[in-house]
């Protein structure tokens, strides 16, 4: 296990509660980092408002990223991901309860690293978050600085 | 030649330039028949007639030159005799000489010297003899007088010889008194040799006899022969042929040439003989009469054959031949003269005959040319008379049919023959027959040139009694055989119908416009026009009281503006029609009303410009138009909405999807967490409620999974393509399999089932359908699914089939309302959404789908993806 932070961009506490606590039961022991809407979540990822002064290129391990979110939604945040030449290769895993044809079609349009469902049913969320932390963490090696 | 033989004849010409090469050579070749017809018997004439006048002129010629031959020969033979008869005279005469008798009675020198005087005289005045002589009995020479070639001189005593010896003097000495010996005609030979220039001699001798009777001697002429062959030379030269005389071995003594006279006398001339030379001829002279005349191969031959005692007594026969001869080569020459003028008249004629025939064969040309026209003319007319729509009978005054056509066969029914020489009543009804006569006995006085259509309705008569009514034109011709009426008669029957059914349309046409509801009228254009006609509804429309008031109003009071006419009738005139163009009109009783007035611009001769058009009252129209709009404008505000809505449900169902799982995983998680963190503050029955809230948390998870798809399928348009819908079977029944490989399921897919249809549909459908069996079936150890499809009748009914649980058909009804279930969900899960989903799917499509089940037996779902299929 590194040391990476993983970006959590959630509204819902329910759903950010769930994520933890599956991360944490598959042992996934990585700082998470919770941004409740997206312009958090930009300002985490450019060192901008709240978070002035972090270096932008210290990537986290991967951005699971919700589409429906306070603000600015994902997508939005997604595109400014890649439209940034500091964070345009960063992994972002989109993360929803969406399941539109269009909502897919645009994420991987934007250049999202992957789609995933959270399921209704928590012991296949807790799966589901176990594979998705066991990949990104461990499996992928991150883009070079 | 007047104007129309011109016109002819330059129209021959110029038909004659536009002949073609082909024409021309046949026209050649008939020409050259022609001429050769006459010129050859013509020639063929001429040259025998010229062949008979050749062969008289031959005749003639022959007969001719016999005769000249003859006359020749008389000539010559009479000149021999004459000469011989003179030469008899003279011996005899010297033998009578008085000076020769005073000699013979004194024997003295003065008489003898006055005989040879005598004697000299003589033969100086005679000039044809040699020779004269007296010889005394004993041979001697007594007087000799020579003619010394032209000198005649008294041969001297001493010179005078003894001739007693001499065969002449003998056979003279043996004479009788008158009697005269005559030598043969030969060349006179001096010291045994023939004298140069020969000199052809004959002699003669007569015996002396003086006072007393006693012979004394003899008187020798030598006669010089050279004078008679002179004279016949003479006769020769007017001779066309020859004159030969021959002596009686066939000598000549007057040859062709002198080199072949005399063969006698020269040994190298033996063989110059006229026997040899014409053995024919000799042998026919030798056997024919005294005089005759011979055709020979080589020529005519004219004889006469001379005997010497006709002339006196003579002891040698002479048998000389007078003989012309005239050579075929002559006589060929003679005749080619007249060949030669034959050949030049008939070279004259036989041109004067070549242009004659020439003529003769243009001019009979032209005359069959013409004959051939006519006859061609008369074909033409026979054709143009039969092939002529109408019949065509011609009758003479009397009322006797003499000439029908083919179409008088036909419209009538008689055959030619039937028809020829029957009076025209035949073709008369019955009815007619008394009229008609009268009638035709009036043309007949006063003839004239009838035409068709002029005279109340005909009537012709058929063989079969039948009738039809017919148009008949009478043309007299007056001819020689008298007044020839030709009439035509025309089947009026189907132009009767024909008539008959124009009226009928024009009925009906008149009626259409009476009764068209809609306003039909011609007026005459601009501000002032007024109608020209108007029909029932346009009374009606305009409420005027009758046609006749309508038509009294212009068309301007109709308007309502008067401009709005003038507009009206400026743009029919300038586009020459309107369609359906609106105007406000009102009606006689001041009613205001819409009226669509579709018009043509015409022109007519008698009215010039008019307007025909039809009106409508469009006012109930208009307003139903207004309504129509108005209704329009609601719709699209219903639309809109009906849109917001859409936006809305869809915005709804994406929240729906999205929000409602949120809390559905909180409540699913955290019972969870509960569940495994808090066990050991849980009894049984707290875990199995909260068990239960996970239960119903995923149930409604899957519910909200399924009704966004049904509602996502609803909201998706169809797009047709090809789809193998074998292959999506397939691959849905191996991702079942998948889900669940320690299944054993029989499935049985048909193969190569490809349809027009969306796939993402077709692949709900079966996902459903074969999920469906799948799922009722695991009960069933002999599970099997089936999927295929049959010919419906407009395309293919596709069917799944299990053998699994089944259902109770009596709830078939049911089967395809959304969340409606025939099982347990403890033994079957599911959300009931599913076959409502297939349904929408089918329906998208405009196809149907159905069921049949036996509990217990399986289930087999039937549908179809086109309209009207099953």
């Amino acid at each position: 296990m590194n040391d990476k932070v993983i970006l959590l961009v959630e509204d819902n506490p329910d759903d950010e509660l769930l994520t933890l606590d599956a991360l944490e039961t598959n042992n996934i022991s990585n700082e998470v980092i919770i941004a409740r809407n997206g312009v958090e979540a930009l300002d985490y990822l450019f060192g901008t408002g709240e978070y002035e002064g972090r270096d932008p290129s210290d990537f986290p391990a991967v951005v699971l990223l919700d589409i429906k979110l306070p603000k600015i939604d994902g997508l939005e945040v997604l595109r400014r991901i890649r439209e940034n030449e500091q964070t345009r290769l960063m992994p972002v895993v989109i993360l929803t309860s969406s399941n539109e044809e269009e909502d897919r079609l645009r994420a991987y349009g934007l250049g999202a690293n992957s789609y995933v469902r959270k399921p209704v049913d928590f012991d296949v969320f807790i799966k589901t978050a176990g594979q998705m932390g066991l990949y990104w963490i461990l499996l992928n090696e991150a883009p070079p600085k | 030649m007047n104007c129309d033989d011109s016109k002819l004849i330059c129209k021959e010409k110029s038909m004659n330039a536009k002949m073609s090469a082909g024409e021309i050579n046949t026209k050649n070749r008939k020409d050259a028949y022609h001429f050769l017809k006459i010129f050859t018997p013509m020639l063929i004439v001429l040259a025998v007639v010229l062949w008979i006048f050749y062969q008289r002129d031959v005749t003639s010629i022959r007969v001719s030159t016999g005769l000249d031959n003859q006359q020749v020969i008389q000539l010559a033979k009479q000149s021999i005799i004459d000469e011989e008869s003179m030469l008899h005279g003279d011996a005899l005469y010297l033998a009578g000489h008085s000076s020769l008798h005073r000699w013979l009675d004194t024997g003295s020198n003065i008489a003898r010297s006055a005989l040879a005087h005598d004697m000299l005289n003589f033969v100086r005045q005679r000039e044809i003899y040699d020779q004269v002589r007296f010889i005394d009995k004993n041979g001697l020479e007594i007087v000799r007088i020579n003619w010394n070639k032209g000198q005649p001189e008294i041969v001297s005593a001493n010179k005078l010889q003894n001739k007693a010896n001499r065969y002449y003097v003998r056979d003279s000495l043996s004479l009788a008194k008158g009697e005269i010996y005559i030598s043969p005609f030969d060349l006179n030979v001096e010291n045994k040799k023939i004298e140069q220039p020969i000199k052809p001699m004959i002699r003669l001798a007569t015996p002396v006899f003086d006072h007393a009777g006693h012979k004394r001697g003899i008187i020798i002429l030598n006669y010089l022969g050279q004078h008679m062959l002179d004279r016949l030379r003479q006769l020769r030269k007017q001779n066309r042929g020859e004159l030969w005389l021959l002596n009686s071995d066939g000598y000549w003594l007057l040859g062709p040439n002198t080199d072949e006279e005399w063969g006698f006398m020269y040994p190298s001339r033996k063989l110059n003989r006229f026997n040899l030379k014409y053995e024919n001829a000799w042998k026919a002279i030798q056997s024919g009469g005294k005089t005759s005349q011979l055709i020979q191969q080589n020529g005519l031959f004219t004889y006469s054959k001379l005997n010497t005692d006709k002339i006196a007594k003579s002891i040698v026969q002479h048998n000389w031949i007078l003989v012309s001869f005239l050579s075929k080569e002559k006589l060929n020459t003679m005749l080619s003269s007249t060949r030669k003028n034959l050949l030049v008249v008939f070279m004259t004629l036989g041109l004067m005959l070549y242009i004659i025939s020439n003529i003769a064969s243009y001019y009979a040309l032209r005359r069959k040319d013409s004959e051939t026209r006519v006859r061609e003319n008369e074909v033409r007319y026979r054709g143009l008379l039969n092939s002529a729509p109408d019949a065509i009978v011609t009758m003479d005054q009397n009322g006797l049919i003499t000439l029908v056509n083919s179409q008088t066969e036909k419209y009538f029914g008689y055959n030619r023959k039937e028809l020829i020489g029957k009076p025209i009543e035949v073709l008369v009804p019955q009815r007619f027959h008394e009229a008609h006569h009268h009638k035709r006995e009036n043309y007949v006085t006063a003839p004239y040139l009838r035409p068709m259509n002029v005279e109340h309705e005909l009537f012709g008569l058929r063989k079969d009694g039948s009738e039809f009514p017919a148009e008949i034109s009478l043309s007299p011709l007056q001819t020689d055989e008298g007044l020839l009426v030709t009439s035509i008669i025309r089947d009026i029957t189907s132009r009767k119908q024909a008539e008959l059914a124009r009226r009928m349309v024009e009925t009906r046409y008149q009626e259409l416009i009476t009764n068209l509801p809609v306003g039909v009228y011609r007026n005459t254009p601009g501000v002032n026009g007024h109608f020209l006609e108007v029909n029932p509804a346009m009374v009606t429309i305009f409420e005027a009281d009758s046609i006749e008031q309508l038509l009294e109003h212009s068309v301007s009071e109709l308007y309502c503006d008067p401009d709005e006419r003038k507009k009206f009738s400026d743009k029919l005139m300038q586009q020459g029609y309107v369609k359906s163009e609106e105007v406000h009109l009102k009606t006689l009783k001041g009613h205001i009303f819409f009226a669509a007035i579709t018009a043509v611009m015409k022109q007519s001769k008698d009215e010039g410009a008019y307007f025909s058009g039809i009106i409508e009252d469009v006012t109930e129209r208009k307003i139903s138009e207004l309504e129509i709009i108005e209704l329009n404008k609601s719709l699209q505000n219903r639309s809109v909405e009906l849109e917001a809505i859409n936006q809305e449900l869809e915005s709804f169902s994406y929240s729906v999807s999205h929000d409602l799982r949120a809390p559905l995983r909180a409540i699913d998680g955290f019972s969870q967490m509960l569940v495994s963190n808090y066990s050991d503050q849980l009894d049984d029955k707290g875990k199995d409620r909260l068990n239960r809230v996970r239960a119903g948390a995923q149930r409604m998870g899957m519910l909200i999974d399924d009704l966004i798809k049904l509602s996502r399928l609803s909201r998706t348009e169809i797009l047709r393509e090809s789809v193998d819908m074998t292959q999506i079977a397939k691959n849905v029944l191996e991702e079942l399999h998948d889900g669940e490989s320690q299944r054993k399921v029989e499935a049985i897919v048909q193969p190569d089932l490809v349809d027009q249809a969306d796939s993402r549909f077709v692949r709900v459908i079966m996902d459903n359908l074969l999920g469906n069996a799948w799922k009722f079936t695991r009960q069933n150890d002999n599970a099997r699914i089936e999927a295929g499809a049959k010919d419906g009748d407009k395309g293919m009914i596709y069917f799944v089939r299990d053998n699994g649980a089944g259902f109770d058909m009596e709830y078939a009804s049911k089967l395809f309302g959304a969340f409606q279930r025939l099982h347990d969900s403890s033994e079957f899960p599911g959300t009931g959404i599913g076959l409502a989903t297939v349904q929408r799917a089918i329906n998208k499509h405009g196809g149907s789908i159905w069921a049949e089940s036996k509990v217990g037996e399986g289930t087999t779902f039937y549908f179809t993806l086109k309209q009207g299929v099953a």
